[in-house]
């Protein structure tokens, strides 16, 4: 398995996927803060932004990361989706699976290696988001003693494992439709299309789906449980054994699907 | 009963009397084109019934002690039964594989004949329906018992467009636990050294064959299994890879390769694998294949008058033989003379014999040419059968082994002759200039004509006039081959590709 997450990571160094994919992450991170800060106290579509008092407190550092979650989500489905599915619509997976016959250490390699890039990508994106956040601040006149404090970092290392536990449970979910379309367009259009669109059109109409979906647990989880109707332990209950069918399902059809063309 | 057969037979659990008579009939021999090759074989004239799959769970027929008996211990790959259905298509129906470590052996088909199916199960990529395999001495359901010691490019070289060739291989070497030293060394075996840290996307068609290849021979294999490894190389690229495999076998590697050229396959392989429809048509020595063919000594009398003696005078030593008019219809008939032949069907070392056999009767000769078919000859002779097999056409060979004919039959050349020497294999005694414009190879007939009706069962039809008809001599009960399909077709077009084949050559 080791040697399956060293081969995997030849090709997620590619320098303009790692250009692309992090300098994407930055932009929208350094969106996400901007917009944070510069939008404090007001109202938008789907809620209401955070006020100054809340940006001032130990968690205000992370608000800005939070506010993309969704897109960081989209990220790590994206970013799974493309490099498994890209291996079979290349047929690189072929060349792969006669290296290395044995299909669930491949598989586990791979996803190791998958969410290695994910919890990367998710740092850069906190590490832009606090150090615009710091930049923002004094604009806005937002207090920025309590970040530092030890409730600050605190508060920064729970959003970093909440938005990494998101992304990867985006990913999953990037692996699923991989393994089931086999064709990055495909199985990136679908699993885009069933989270965004999709899972928002039933919650906007039926809100009590919205803790049952895993796409909306997700964003519980990424919140920290905050702002959702859905508790923290109970979105991450619901989100584990969402994820574990969805392991499941990918396990079994990669270990035993035919690799056809 | 074969250890497939028996796994199939005995795999479901409970008895089967429909499926089990249904087996029985599958199983019985098919009727062969080359009746000297045993190992050749051609569907059964009725086809396999389709057998209904039940969609039990079955343990794997590779734990059935009794499933390798007979396997033998010098086959690099060995199946028996290997079947493979896809969407209830049978792409690959009950093949019966025996390569011999050490040999370069050649896998050959038309397209959709099952061979990928077939490299992918023996790769462990799809897993048979039924059926049994063993690469290595290891069976196919447990592909990563062998697959350390197999190196394979199937389906053309597939490798991330952004990295570089070296680092492609990288990632092979990394995921098989090679060394980066092997990375150079199979690099310089391919003369891609130089382009190694070039992307894979800027690379030609046949510098990424060559890095296929590369990343094959990387685990240093015993078996190496290639897919139309000289897709896209050009004649030198051809030639080093051709080089390179003869070098590999000499080394002790085991080959087996798939291709559409023929005449690579001829030229490299001692050791051939013929299938169609995913049905084994014929496997074994190259040479053995080719000895089967139908030899044909073709005879020109000085005058057109002396063919039919000349054709009596073949029967009386008992070589079957016929008339052919050589040349286009458009010939004046005059010049009938410089366009008969007599085509024997006799091995070239009966050449001489012949030759006196002619003279002593007073039989003068103008020419004498001996054809030996090559493989892609014999490869569509067999597939073609096998074709016209499965559509229900009765081949008049088979009518011939079933009833020996007596006497002379007339024949109707259906299309009359083909040129079509650049098939074949020529040793020419040297033709005078033909009436066909002086056209020495091309204006000869090589191929046994196709008659419409069979020696003895039909009808002859009514002549045609000289340029459309021949007489043939008594064939034998044990005619070698049926007659070449492409004889079947139409004149015209016929003419014209007698006219490319002669170019060619």
């Amino acid at each position: 398995m080791f040697q399956a997450f060293l081969a995997e990571w030849l090709p997620l160094r590619r320098r303009r996927f790692v250009v692309g994919t992090f300098g994407a992450t930055a932009a929208v991170a350094a969106l996400g803060a901007g917009l944070t800060f510069v939008a404090s106290g007001g109202h938008g579509l789907y809620g209401t932004y955070p006020r100054p008092e809340q940006l001032a407190s130990p968690a205000g550092m992370v608000q800005g990361l939070d506010a993309i979650s969704i897109l960081l989500g989209v990220v790590g489905l994206c970013v799974v989706a493309a490099a498994l599915a890209g291996d079979y619509s290349r047929g690189t997976l072929r060349n792969q699976l006669v290296a290395q016959p044995h299909r669930l250490r491949l598989l586990a390699g791979k996803c190791l290696a998958l969410a290695t890039f994910i919890a990367l990508v998710v740092l850069a994106a906190l590490v832009v988001s606090v150090a615009l956040s710091f930049v923002f601040a004094p604009i806005k006149g937002v207090p920025t003693g309590a970040w530092l404090s030890t409730a600050g970092l605190h508060e920064l290392g729970k959003g970093y494992l909440n938005n990494l536990l998101s992304a990867w449970g985006y990913g999953v979910l990037g692996a699923l439709v991989a393994v089931v379309f086999r064709s990055p367009a495909a199985s990136i259009s679908v699993g885009l299309a069933y989270v965004l669109p999709v899972e928002i059109i039933i919650t906007t109409i039926w809100q009590p789906a919205g803790q049952w979906l895993p796409g909306q647990l997700l964003q519980d989880l990424a919140y920290g449980g905050h702002g959702y109707v859905t508790a923290y332990a109970d979105a991450g209950l619901r989100v584990l054994c969402y994820g574990l069918v969805a392991t499941l399902i990918t396990a079994l059809l990669f270990r035993y699907r035919d690799m056809t063309s | 009963m074969t250890p497939g057969e028996r796994g199939r037979r005995y795999r479901r659990g409970r008895p089967n009397r429909v499926a089990d008579k249904r087996m029985a009939a599958v199983g019985e021999p098919s009727r062969s084109v080359f009746p000297h090759l045993e190992n050749l074989r051609l569907p059964h004239p009725h086809g396999h019934p389709h057998l209904p799959q039940l969609h039990l769970p079955h343990r794997d027929p590779h734990r059935d002690p009794a499933s390798s008996v007979g396997r033998r211990p010098d086959a690099a790959i060995w199946t028996r039964g290997l079947t493979k259905f896809h969407d209830h298509r049978r792409s690959v129906d009950h093949l019966d594989l025996d390569v011999p470590a050490g040999a370069l052996s050649g896998f050959v088909g038309p397209n959709g004949a099952g061979k990928s199916t077939t490299l992918r199960m023996l790769l462990g990529l799809v897993r048979p329906t039924e059926g049994v395999g063993y690469v290595l001495g290891e069976p196919v359901s447990h592909p990563e018992r062998y697959l350390s010691h197999v190196g394979a490019m199937i389906e053309g070289p597939t490798f991330h467009p952004g990295l570089t060739g070296r680092r492609n291989l990288r990632q092979l070497a990394v995921l098989r636990g090679i060394g980066a030293d092997r990375i150079d060394e199979v690099l310089d075996l391919v003369r891609l050294t130089r382009r190694a840290d070039d992307p894979f996307a800027t690379y030609s068609l046949g510098m990424k064959q060559r890095l296929g290849i590369a990343a094959a021979l990387l685990p240093d294999p015993e078996l190496l299994i290639l897919d139309e490894p000289t897709n896209g190389l050009d004649p030198a690229g051809i030639r080093e890879i051709r080089a390179l495999l003869r070098e590999l076998v000499d080394g002790g590697m085991t080959v087996f390769v798939s291709s559409h050229l023929l005449a690579e396959i001829e030229q490299i392989c001692d050791h051939v694998v013929m299938i169609r429809g995913g049905r084994l048509l014929f496997q074994g020595r190259t040479g053995d294949l080719l000895a089967a063919g139908d030899p044909r000594i073709l005879l020109a009398p000085e005058r057109g008058a002396d063919a039919r003696p000349l054709l009596h005078l073949l029967a009386g030593i008992g070589v079957r033989a016929e008339i052919r008019l050589d040349g286009p219809t458009t010939v004046a008939a005059g010049s009938c003379d410089q366009r008969t032949v007599v085509v024997a069907h006799a091995p070239e070392r009966m050449a001489a014999d012949l030759n006196r056999a002619a003279m002593s009767n007073g039989i003068a000769l103008r020419g004498l040419r001996t054809h030996r078919p090559n493989l892609e000859e014999t490869f569509l002779r067999a597939t073609g059968a096998a074709d016209d097999r499965e559509h229900g056409v009765v081949e008049p060979a088979a009518a011939a082994a079933d009833e020996p004919p007596a006497g002379v039959t007339a024949r109707r050349i259906a299309g009359g002759p083909v040129g079509g020497p650049a098939h074949g294999r020529e040793t020419d005694g040297g033709w005078g200039r033909g009436a066909a414009g002086g056209r020495r190879a091309g204006s000869l007939p090589h191929r046994a004509p196709r008659p419409v009706a069979g020696p003895t069962d039909r009808p002859a039809p009514p002549p045609l006039g000289p340029s459309r008809a021949a007489a043939s001599a008594p064939s034998g009960a044990d005619e070698p081959y049926p007659s070449d399909p492409e004889e079947a077709a139409p004149r015209t077009s016929r003419q014209v590709e007698t006219g490319r084949d002669r170019g060619g050559r």
